[in-house]
């Protein structure tokens, strides 16, 4: 057992985005998360990244209560659980290799950092990425002149960089045409399979998220409708998740 | 992993020549300054000479206050009113020198924004109209207004009109040249979808950059507003009108604590414009989040 969610509710202004979702995750898994537009999938990734802060219930990950870590220990959580983001995030004026070594900056101290002063063992493991994701070429480019689909294959090897203990990829291929969308999907499951990484990741395209991951969590109004593998998706769980018309 | 390494190696020689450029930077820079320093016949030393001289002023200038007396009327020596005897008047100026910064500022923003959209290299109408634009907009802005007024005073006679149309001559180059800067860094999706609908020039600029660039214009204008508070109060001191004019009077006839008080007016007002202009940015800026 990795990640244990309880009763994890959040309100803007009274409103409900999530509502009470408890979720065990366990190690490893590739997990998919789909529902509609504004069914909560992105407030579900933040609230376990602690980008924003949960109005009630509990996240606990291999023992330890998310929600109570502060300072140094909420830092080295956020590096432990790496985001993913629909429109990439990079420095897009920055080469793609510092990009890739900002993934270090949650673990490292503030004043080194500041002068861009990495070890050269920090310099092999970025370049040993951009190798292995067939981005060895493009270190020396600013990350704005990449394709979508190259943005995206850096920002998952930022993640990487993190030394995360899971990935939360927040609608990864939204933002890329179907070819750059399968090659990052296909980046994502690599992880998954090679290195064993828990990967969770939010998926308004059904497609994808049938034949990438082995478990689907269903979103409907920030309530969980659905909890299985794909197979188990018929057209009863298709209605509960995306409603009546599809 | 071969070229793994061959990156390493490239990336440790583009930092070697980073690190040698900066050092190479920074020596120059020294350099420079030293030598500026030379040519300037600058000198600490000359600086702790001098400070005698700053001591003799403020000796004279500084009013016989006496703690008894602090708070008495305008003919009792020691009070503060004493000192300030003539505190209506300098009011009076002070208020005329901010007319003089609203009105240069006004008057500024009036040339120097339309100005600042034939400037931008990417809206221009063509690109001779930026280039002499963006030149006259650097010749205004060259002109020192302390000159500029001088020449007016000779022109059109002592009093504010001269000061308030060399500030506003400045204010012109500074604040065309900052929107335009403002103009060009706008996102240019919706001017596009403009042109595509058809319009012209003038409705492109007024309704695709215009109200992008908006909260820019204001927060310029409120720190030129600042600038040019300072700026109404220093150049009466070249006869151009306000509380600068009043200031250089008292010093031209010795009168040194009148000197002294009216400099205390001027500090206080520029203190005030400053967080008054603050406030109001900070209000701006939080309606819009």
């Amino acid at each position: 057992m990795t990640l244990s969610l309880s009763g994890l509710t959040k309100e803007y202004d009274g409103k409900r985005a999530l509502n009470s979702v408890t979720l065990d995750i366990p190690r490893g898994g590739f997990t998919g998360i789909i529902g509609r537009s504004g069914a909560g999938k992105s407030t579900l990734l933040r609230l376990i990244n602690r980008l924003i802060e949960p109005t009630t219930g509990e996240i606990n990950h291999d023992g330890i209560d998310v929600r109570a870590l502060r300072g140094k220990a909420l830092r080295a959580w956020r590096a432990d659980a790496a985001m993913v983001f629909q429109q990439f995030n990079l420095v897009p004026r920055l080469d793609v290799l510092t990009n890739v070594l900002t993934g270090t900056l949650g673990r490292r101290p503030a004043f080194s950092s500041f002068l861009k002063w990495f070890s050269d063992e920090e310099r092999r493991r970025a370049v040993a990425l951009l190798e292995r994701f067939d981005l060895g070429d493009t270190w020396a480019q600013a990350a704005g002149t990449l394709s979508g689909g190259q943005q995206q294959r850096v920002a998952i090897a930022r993640a990487m960089m993190q030394s995360p203990r899971l990935i939360l990829a927040d609608e990864p291929i939204a933002s890329l045409d179907v070819h750059n969308g399968k090659v990052v999907m296909d980046m994502l499951a690599r992880i998954c399979r090679e290195d064993g990484m828990t990967i969770i990741c939010n998926l308004h395209d059904l497609d994808a998220a049938m034949s990438y991951c082995d478990r689907l969590i269903g979103l409907a109004a920030g309530s969980v409708v659905f909890d299985g593998p794909p197979a188990a998706f018929d057209a009863a769980a298709r209605r509960a998740v995306y409603g009546d018309e599809t | 992993m071969v070229a793994g390494a061959r990156i390493l190696a490239a990336e440790a020689a583009q930092r070697r020549r980073r690190l040698l450029l900066w050092i190479a930077g920074f020596g120059a820079l020294s350099l420079c300054i030293a030598l500026a320093a030379r040519l300037a016949d600058t000198s600490l030393a000359r600086l702790i000479d001098g400070f005698p001289h700053i001591e003799g002023f403020f000796a004279q200038a500084l009013p016989h206050l006496s703690s008894e007396h602090l708070l008495g009327d305008v003919r009792t020596q020691g009070s503060l009113h004493y000192w300030f005897y003539d505190i209506g008047k300098w009011l009076g100026l002070i208020a005329t020198s901010i007319n003089m910064a609203l009105m240069a500022t006004f008057l500024g923003v009036l040339a120097g924004w339309p100005l600042s959209f034939l400037a931008a290299r990417n809206l221009s109408p063509s690109p001779a109209v930026s280039l002499v634009t963006r030149r006259l907009l650097d010749l205004l802005r060259a002109l020192p207004d302390l000159v500029v007024a001088l020449v007016l005073v000779m022109a059109l006679g002592v009093g504010p009109l001269a000061g308030v149309l060399a500030i506003a001559i400045h204010t012109s180059g500074a604040l065309g040249k900052l929107i335009a800067e403002a103009n060009e860094n706008a996102p240019m999706q919706a001017r596009e979808a403009m042109i595509a609908a058809g319009a012209g020039w003038v409705t492109q600029m007024r309704f695709a950059i215009v109200p992008q660039t908006l909260p820019n214009v204001v927060s310029y204008l409120l720190i030129r507003l600042e600038i040019n508070v300072a700026a109404a109060a220093a150049i009466g001191f070249v006869g151009a009108g306000g509380i600068g004019q009043e200031f250089m009077a008292a010093l031209s006839l010795g009168l040194l604590p009148d000197a002294l008080a009216i400099l205390v007016l001027i500090v206080g007002l520029i203190m005030a414009i400053d967080m008054i202009s603050q406030a109001v940015r900070r209000r701006l800026s939080g309606a819009r989040a």
